[in-house]
């Protein structure tokens, strides 16, 4: 078949309380109350931002629709709104509840049994390790170690069609380890930056010479929640950018997915690979702004010759997600 | 709505009660259309506003039932005093069984441009008594404003809506070290954009509610009963908006008199979904049949 078809999401922010907002956007967006939650009302509202609970919905039902025609499903990080057990628990619910169709039966989002067609990369958010942004949590690997599966440490890759090992697609977490990586004044950096750390890429490396002179994979997508490239505003930089992006140059990597900036767009890195950025998909702070991209490769001799892409957003009047303007040829 | 343009049967009923059968025909009646009184009927049934199949079948057997229109009429002319009145509308829903306590409920509205000023707006309702096998009649009068929402797609809360919602953001974060930067940041936003905000998010909340329903999911589509709204749809509200507790009755209690207010004069919240339609008795989400989500074909 000369066509694959994914969904790429990103940001979805899954939180313990819903609809949540900033402290900056409250008047719009005010936290989620509950008689339970009275001791903490102060505070939260400090907190990050978390999802937009009709969107989630809106996502859950398109997901939920549109599924057996993907060959797969990519998030592209900040899959939570923080690493809390509480909040990757929210995000894991909505991944991976079993049985349902939109929704659990206790009404909250959930895309089901589509389990097998995920593909993850966990962002910032989600190494978080309370809600003041202190990095590299580990309960992300604990959450979803049956669906964040590395091979080496912070990589992990697929093929996209398991019998057909032409496209590999792999995730590359680059998070912060450790506060003074942020860079000064690390408080606030902490929150938006990531960092390529050395070993991080000769780890990635050893790894894209197995697969190409042992698998003879010819088609690499990567997934790497900060796009990699400059552009970002100086608190949401991935530090370091250019090593990665070099590397993608070196093995002809045919396009990066990310995502961070809650705004879609197609850019290259300084090597000139596609970076494929993803909108938000339901994050309170920017509803109605919330997106899905629909990408349609197409094989042509082995290789990805073109990709089609879709953009859906969430329709707040009808509550759904629609289509957009015409798709985009990005690749040929 | 229906307008029909043809002449009404001679016989008209009279006196105070109407049997079944003398108000109800199934076939078309005939009237000529004035345009100075428009007039719906709705159901005000018995049925459980959870028993879908019901209300639906009800609202279906709507566009096949109408109401002998001079008895209408009469009865019309009776309670606003005036000698003749015709109808450019009426449209009866009810279910092909009638029992008692079933009924039917008019509103009337100003056509401002044709009746006089000091007219008051009526709704007036027939309920069926099985053991006399007749409708009997009552009515009250309702001060409202004719039809004032009759074009608009969005409903906007009032500035009390408005106001409870800041005083209670403003109560969670009067403690913070950084209240002041809230509270300028409250400050800066008009009560316009809090309102359409408020809007946006009511609306995305209904479509959201009626999207569920339409999925198969246990998510009732009835919004209010009886005069308030139900309680997973306070639920959803609540996790909308941040309602200080003290605040919240008087909440429900504006936020379900506005919607209500809004729907009933002409208002309209639909979508793709369906709409929202008001009873005498409640406030329902109305469910369009679902529909695939078409992808584009892979043939680039």
């Amino acid at each position: 078949m000369p066509y694959r078809r994914l969904l790429h999401i990103s940001d979805t922010h899954f939180c313990e309380f819903p609809n949540r907002n900033n402290h900056l956007k409250l008047w719009q967006n005010p936290p989620a109350l509950s008689l339970t939650n009275q001791g903490k009302r102060i505070s939260r509202s400090f907190f990050p931002s978390s999802f937009d609970s009709n969107a989630a919905q809106a996502l859950a039902a398109f997901v939920c629709d549109v599924a057996p025609d993907l060959s797969l499903i990519v998030h592209s990080g900040d899959l939570a709104t923080t690493g809390r057990p509480d909040d990757l628990g929210a995000a894991f619910h909505f991944l991976s509840a079993s049985n349902c169709n939109g929704s659990t039966a206790d009404g909250k989002p959930s895309i089901g049994d589509h389990v097998e067609k995920l593909f993850i990369c966990p962002g910032n958010h989600d190494r978080y390790k309370n809600n003041f942004a202190k990095p590299w949590s580990a309960n992300f690997n604990l959450q979803f170690r049956k669906i964040w599966l590395t091979q080496r440490l912070d990589i992990t890759y697929r093929y996209v069609n398991k019998d057909d090992r032409k496209i590999c697609i792999l995730a590359i977490d680059f998070c912060l380890r450790a506060n003074r990586d942020a860079g000064a004044p690390y408080q606030l950096n902490r929150y938006g930056r990531g960092k390529v750390y050395s070993d991080t890429i000769l780890r990635l490396n050893d790894l894209m010479t197995e697969l190409v002179d042992n698998d003879k994979c010819l088609n690499f997508i990567w997934v790497i929640h900060f796009p990699p490239a400059d552009g970002a505003g100086s608190a949401e930089q991935l530090l370091n950018f250019d090593d990665v992006a070099s590397l993608a140059k070196k093995y002809n990597v045919s396009f990066v997915l990310s995502g961070h900036l809650h705004n879609a767009s197609i850019s290259k890195t300084s090597y000139g690979t596609t970076i494929i950025r993803a909108g938000t998909a339901c994050a309170a702070d920017e509803a109605p702004n919330c997106w899905i991209h629909l990408l349609d490769l197409k094989i042509e001799d082995d290789l990805i010759a073109s990709i089609r892409k879709t953009d859906y957003k969430w329709d707040w009047r009808n509550g759904e997600f629609s289509p957009v303007g015409s798709s985009i040829q990005i690749l040929s | 709505m229906t307008h029909f343009s043809e002449e009404a049967p001679a016989s008209a009923p009279t006196g105070d009660s109407y049997t079944a059968n003398e108000f109800l025909t199934p076939t078309g009646w005939k009237s000529e259309v004035m345009g100075q009184v428009r007039a719906t009927a709705e159901l005000r049934g018995h049925s459980d506003p959870f028993d879908w199949p019901n209300v639906n079948r009800a609202l279906r057997w709507s566009h096949g039932l109408r109401a002998r229109h001079s008895t209408l009429e009469k009865v019309l002319a009776d309670i606003i005093n005036i000698k003749s009145v015709s109808l450019d509308l009426i449209e009866i829903g009810i279910d092909q069984t009638i029992e008692s306590g079933d009924g039917i409920g008019v509103n009337i509205f100003h056509d401002p441009e044709t009746f006089p000023e000091n007219l008051v707006p009526v709704q007036y309702s027939f309920s069926f008594d099985d053991i006399e096998g007749k409708f009997n009649n009552h009515y009250e009068r309702l001060e409202f404003q004719a039809r004032r929402y009759a074009d608009h797609e969005n409903f906007i809360p009032s500035n009390y809506i408005i106001s409870l919602l800041v005083d209670s953001i403003t109560a969670y974060i009067e403690d913070s070290t950084q209240a002041e930067l809230i509270h300028s940041s409250l400050r800066s936003e008009s009560v316009d954009d809090l309102k359409i905000a408020f809007s946006e998010k009511l609306h995305s909340t209904i479509a959201k509610i009626a999207n569920l329903h339409k999925r198969g999911e246990k998510f009732p589509s009835t919004l209010s009963r009886d005069g308030s709204f139900v309680l997973a749809f306070e639920h959803e509200l609540f996790s909308q908006f941040s309602i200080r507790p003290k605040f919240q009755t008087a909440f429900l209690f504006g936020l379900h008199q506005e919607l209500r207010d809004y729907l009933s004069e002409g208002g309209s919240i639909s979508g793709k979904w369906g709409e929202v339609v008001m009873t005498n008795l409640s406030i329902e989400i109305l469910t369009t049949p679902r529909v695939a989500i078409v992808l584009p074909a892979l043939d680039f």
